[in-house]
């Protein structure tokens, strides 16, 4: 019963938006040297998808463009650091949205991307509005474990879509998780 | 001599360990981090090796070529030159490979553990009892490295066995030498300049500090040197390295008991 429930829910919540990802603020973690900094920012420069990046050494943080029109999937910036040898500290977002309803425990896809926002009220996003992912390997535990509360989904764990969920989503589409 | 040398590394580690920023670009070890992937590295060192009994130095060369083959492995592969008879000579090549397994990464910190392995090839003459199969012998090397990135400390540990065979072109290992060995490391590094970093233009300046080991268990003999350095980093992807390296204790015969090191390497960026 309580997964009929959650499948309704979802089917009335989960809805494509006309969002489009304009910019993101990354800090990586593991690094305190120059030459470390750099070998993630030439990474992040290298994806089809960004426009310019503005390095901050100090805190090993990066301010990130997209191009206009582009389609950013948060896992290309995680593979850039990864790559690079570190690891994602925080990754925050910001996106342009028309009118998108968004709550608690809700899907919204966003240039195809699903996004699964969890510990927010629920309202409707206009204009440029950020959202942090919460995923494991885009916090730390510790901050990803705070966030298990607002959901019962196992894509919290995974990652990825289940059978629980929309029919749009097919299990195994890939799920990220946000709050505002 | 020996006294200053100890009075002076201690105060030289104290420095290093307690203010500002860490490093781990060491000179003379590996840290257990690697290159990024996808990335080339070109590093060119030469040793200056004091041979005061035979009233002489002789330059070392190694070129290495290193490859980030994916986040937690790298590849090098590294050829050795020697004008110890009074024209650079080819004397062998190795392969060098670290794998990193452990990874914890937090905002300006991580603690990691790799492994590491040298398969080494050389033709020139076994004359010292000291085993380096990074330069000097055929034999492979295989071994751990953990660092540890604090805010303001890295500190980096490593513990390998290494074995010596017969070198190529029937230069033997001399009867009842010592042919297995335990090498141990340990390094801290700090970065003096730039205060601030704010772009990756500024001229880096680290200066590293460095205990090298070597036993010997099948005879007993040893070896402990310490090799201060300084670091140059340009335009945060060419490294400069001057490097002294001098014994403190030791009981074995080798090639030299003091060095230094001149090193320039290149880091080329998802070239691959």
């Amino acid at each position: 019963m309580k997964r009929i429930i959650i499948v309704i829910a979802l089917i009335m919540t989960s809805a494509a938006s006309y969002a489009q990802i304009k910019s993101a603020s990354l800090t990586a973690s593991g690094l305190t040297c120059s030459m470390c900094s750099k070998s993630i920012y030439k990474a992040l420069v290298k994806l089809p998808a960004v426009q310019s990046v503005q390095e901050d050494i100090e805190h090993s943080s990066f301010e990130i463009v997209f191009k206009p029109g582009s389609i950013v999937a948060p896992d290309d910036i995680k593979k850039a650091v990864t790559g690079a040898g570190f690891a994602i500290a925080s990754l925050k977002m910001t996106a342009n949205f028309a009118n998108t309803n968004v709550e608690n425990d809700a899907h919204v896809i966003i240039e195809g991307n699903t996004y699964h926002f969890l510990n927010v009220s629920k309202q409707t996003l206009s204009g440029d509005k950020a959202f942090k992912l919460v995923d494991k390997n885009f916090v730390s535990q510790a901050e990803n474990r705070k966030y298990k509360k607002y959901t019962n989904m196992k894509c919290f764990e995974t990652g990825m879509s289940e059978n629980c969920c929309h029919s749009d989503n097919k299990k195994g589409n890939r799920i990220y998780h946000v709050t505002l | 001599m020996k006294h200053y040398l100890i009075v002076t590394s201690a105060i030289l580690l104290a420095l290093v360990t307690t203010t500002s920023r860490a490093q781990e670009l060491f000179v003379y070890s590996e840290p257990a981090s690697n290159m990024p992937a996808k990335s080339l590295g070109i590093r060119l060192s030469n040793t200056i090796l004091d041979e005061s009994h035979l009233n002489k130095t002789t330059d070392q060369f190694i070129p290495e070529l290193m490859w980030g083959v994916n986040k937690n492995l790298m590849i090098h592969a590294e050829g050795f030159f020697n004008n110890s008879t009074a024209t650079f000579e080819y004397l062998g090549a190795a392969a060098y490979a670290k794998y990193r397994f452990y990874s914890h990464d937090d905002v300006h910190k991580h603690f990691r553990l790799a492994a590491f392995a040298r398969v080494a090839y050389n033709n020139g003459h076994v004359h010292y009892e000291e085993l380096q199969t990074n330069g000097m012998n055929t034999g492979y090397t295989f071994g751990l490295v953990g660092t540890q990135l604090l805010h303001k400390q890295a500190i980096a540990a490593s513990l390998s066995y290494e074995q010596i065979t017969d070198n190529g072109g029937d230069n033997r290992i001399h009867d009842g030498r010592a042919y297995q060995g335990i090498n141990y490391t340990v390094s801290t590094g700090r970065l003096i300049f730039p205060k601030k970093y704010a772009s990756y233009r500024q001229t880096n300046l680290n200066v590293m500090l460095e205990l090298l080991g070597q036993q010997l268990p099948q005879n007993g003999l040893y070896y402990l040197d310490i090799a201060p350095s300084l670091q140059i980093i340009l335009n945060s992807q060419t490294r400069i390295d001057l490097g002294y390296r001098k014994e403190l204790w030791g009981n074995m015969e080798r090639m030299t008991t003091s060095s230094v090191l001149i090193r320039v390497e290149h880091l080329l960026f998802n070239v691959l």
